[in-house]
């Protein structure tokens, strides 16, 4: 079973895409604040974690330096997929340094941003 | 000659002396009268003497004086017309008794009016600037010895030519101002004419210092064998020190004999007097160079300057200020800034019309503030209207009531709609500089329906035959949205201008494209705009709104610009206006954006 970390502010979307992921047979950790997410990834291992850039106290690439210290640089690109209502150039530019997969909210089709979160490559 | 009551200046103000020839007289009455005026009375001075008046004196003739229009300048039958006409130009006319020309413009005869179109229908006038500046520093009165000498330029002929210097050939004046790598030598042979160099200052240093240390003043080439110095045989010279300028004088009989020793003795005495003439022609050399900046730059000033005497008369105008600025400036002066200048002299401009740069600036600074705006809507808003959605959607799914279902449904199609317009918003209003492939029917679809607020109602159809609806040029986005939407929403308000019933009424988006350009065009069956408006309007505050500010179309002409393109007006094939937008399919490149 994928073991998933969904960080993401905005709670009627917490609980939609962790259903979603679930229904897909998934299990499905939610977090709402950075800080809250750092804790979690130094507690648990995951092998996907979605990360919004926008949350309430930190940014979603500040949880991703400190992942860091848990993780490869390869394991980041791999593990972490970015989800951002604010897709300018810049962020795209940012995310790319990481080598990780972005998708802006919303989704341009959702079974296909499922199946891209569920996809977990070697 | 001087008259010796009251100053130049004063003297200068009040009349004017022309010496006529008898048989000029006929013609120059032709050009009073053409210009306006009257001669009234012949002076009882002479037979040939006038005095030309219009209600009050202004130009008196005289024998004694025949060059106080312009110094050293003959009358013949050409120039005189000139002469006169630059007087009168010059405002050295008074039009009223009273000399007003603000009382004047009630009761301005015909003639009158003729007389002020003509002084500023053909002339502008420098030289009344000159006037002012140079009477506003003091220049020294000229005695009889100055008199000889008129210019810098001139000064080695003028000294040649002198009694006192008979049997010398040449005359050479080296002048540097300190501080210059520079030096100016003007030089005068006999037969030959003026001359003048530039030559560097290193030269002149060398040639200043030798003379200087000379008792006997006097040289020959051999010691001095320097191109600069264009002198033959032997010379005598002498160097001046005055305030920010050192002077080398020369002169020679350009042979090879020494000069005699009464000959040193009055080239001792002549230099003891020169030196202030340098001193004089140096400084008003300056003055006319001061003057000639300042009449350059007020000339090319970008709003209407004018010098006026305190009776309104003008002594000097730049193009700007014509004669509807000056009639404006005599009804409302409050629209003008004015300094006092010496004798009560006034300069005028119109306040610039900041309304201009603030409205431009308004607008800028609130499309970056729409900008800015719409990023931060585009993550506060999209991102919970995503999970409404997607809430919506799960919902539904889970939902076996189809009323409940179906208000999900709605919950979930609403959600998606914002999100949609959200997008299509923040796309339109991207970076300054951002390009993109644009898919230019979508874009012009999408601002269509930006504009519904103010087209409502109206008919509006987009063509594009044979563009595939795929198009795409490389363009920015939101400069072209801009652009259209201004002209969707100018031709909705020109329609509702006429008519409260919009049916029948409509709007025509037309795209095209030729081998270089893509065209599209926005007409409309509105009232059109007058014949007589054509050009002004992509002027800015041109406007046929009642609230209107006048900056869209030219705000849309820039936006234009910036893409590379134009934008045209014409009358549209439906009764209205038809302005049409072309870029250029191929992306221009940075040096031919005009605005970079």
């Amino acid at each position: 079973m994928i073991k998933i970390l969904l960080i993401e502010d905005e709670k009627l979307l917490q609980k939609s895409l962790k259903k979603l992921l679930e229904k897909r047979g998934a299990s499905v950790d939610v977090e709402s604040s950075g800080k809250g997410a750092i804790e979690r990834i130094r507690a648990c291992n995951y092998d996907r974690i979605i990360c919004d850039l926008m949350l309430q106290d930190i940014s979603g690439f500040d949880v991703i330096e400190e992942s860091k210290q848990r993780y490869s640089i390869g394991q980041i690109s791999s593990k972490f997929i970015i989800i951002t209502a604010y897709g300018s150039p810049q962020v795209h530019a940012r995310a790319e340094e990481y080598g990780c997969k972005i998708l802006t909210k919303p989704f341009q089709d959702n079974a296909q941003a499922l199946d891209t979160f569920l996809t977990i490559e070697e | 000659m001087e008259d010796k009551g009251g100053t130049r200046a004063e003297k200068a103000q009040n009349t004017r002396l022309i010496h006529l020839d008898g048989q000029l007289e006929d013609w120059v009455l032709e050009t009073i009268n053409a210009e306006g005026l009257e001669l009234t009375e012949k002076s009882e001075l002479a037979s040939q003497s006038y005095k030309i008046s219009n209600g009050r004196l202004f130009f008196d003739s005289n024998s004694s004086s025949p060059n106080l229009f312009s110094s050293g300048i003959p009358f013949n039958r050409n120039n005189l017309k000139n002469i006169l006409r630059f007087n009168l130009r010059r405002g050295d006319i008074n039009l009223s008794p009273e000399g007003k020309i603000k009382d004047l413009k009630l009761n301005l005869t015909n003639q009158q009016r003729r007389l002020v179109k003509t002084i500023f229908k053909k002339h502008l006038s420098p030289k009344g600037l000159d006037e002012v500046i140079k009477t506003g520093d003091e220049i020294r009165e000229i005695d009889d010895f100055y008199s000889h000498f008129d210019s810098i330029h001139s000064l080695p002929r003028s000294i040649i030519e002198m009694d006192l210097f008979r049997g010398f050939e040449s005359c050479q004046v080296i002048v540097h101002q300190k501080g210059k790598m520079f030096c100016d030598t003007y030089y005068y042979v006999s037969g030959m004419g003026d001359q003048h160099k530039v030559i560097p200052v290193e030269s002149f240093n060398s040639t200043f210092s030798l003379i200087k240390k000379s008792k006997s003043k006097k040289f020959n080439q051999s010691k001095l064998l320097k191109e600069d110095i264009g002198i033959l045989g032997t010379f005598m010279a002498n160097v001046f020190s005055i305030k920010n300028h050192d002077i080398v004088f020369i002169v020679s009989q350009n042979g090879f004999l020494p000069p005699t020793k009464d000959e040193i003795t009055l080239f001792d005495s002549f230099c003891n007097r020169i030196g202030s003439v340098f001193d004089f022609l140096l400084q008003r050399n300056e003055v006319s160079e001061k003057s000639q900046n300042i009449n350059v730059l007020l000339m090319n000033y970008p709003h209407p300057v004018a010098i006026l005497t305190s009776k309104d008369q003008i002594l000097f105008r730049n193009r700007l200020f014509d004669e509807e600025v000056f009639y404006e400036f005599l009804d409302t002066p409050d629209r003008f800034q004015t300094w006092k200048l010496i004798k009560d002299h006034l300069l005028v401009s119109r306040i610039p019309d900041s309304t201009k740069n603030i409205s431009d600036i308004y607008h800028y600074q609130r499309v970056s503030l729409l900008g800015e705006l719409l990023n931060t809507l585009q993550h506060e808003l999209s991102n919970p209207l995503f999970g409404l959605k997607l809430t919506a959607e799960l919902l539904e799914m889970e939902h076996e009531d189809e009323e409940v279902k179906e208000t999900l449904s709605e919950i979930a199609s609403n959600g998606q709609r914002c999100l949609g317009i959200i997008k299509n918003f923040s796309y339109l209003y991207q970076d300054e500089n951002f390009t993109d492939n644009v898919e230019i029917i979508r874009l012009v679809k999408e601002t269509v329906i930006l504009t519904k607020s103010e087209s409502r109602q109206i008919q509006k159809e987009i063509i594009h035959d044979g563009l595939p609806e795929d198009f795409t040029i490389q363009t920015n986005p939101t400069w072209l949205s801009q652009i259209l939407f201004n002209l969707i929403v100018n031709s909705s308000q020109a329609i509702k201008t006429v008519t409260e019933n919009f049916r029948g009424h409509q709007i025509v988006i037309n795209i095209s494209k030729t081998e270089r350009d893509l065209n599209i065009s926005v007409s409309d069956s509105g009232p059109g705009i007058p014949d007589s408006s054509q050009e002004e309007v992509f002027n800015p505050f041109y406007t046929t709104k009642d609230k209107g500010t006048g900056l869209g179309l030219s705000i849309c002409n820039n936006l234009c610009l910036k893409l590379g393109g134009r934008l045209n007006y014409s009358k549209s094939p439906l009764g209205g206006a038809c302005f049409t937008l072309s870029i250029p399919l191929e992306k221009v490149t940075h040096d031919q954006n005009p605005t970079h």
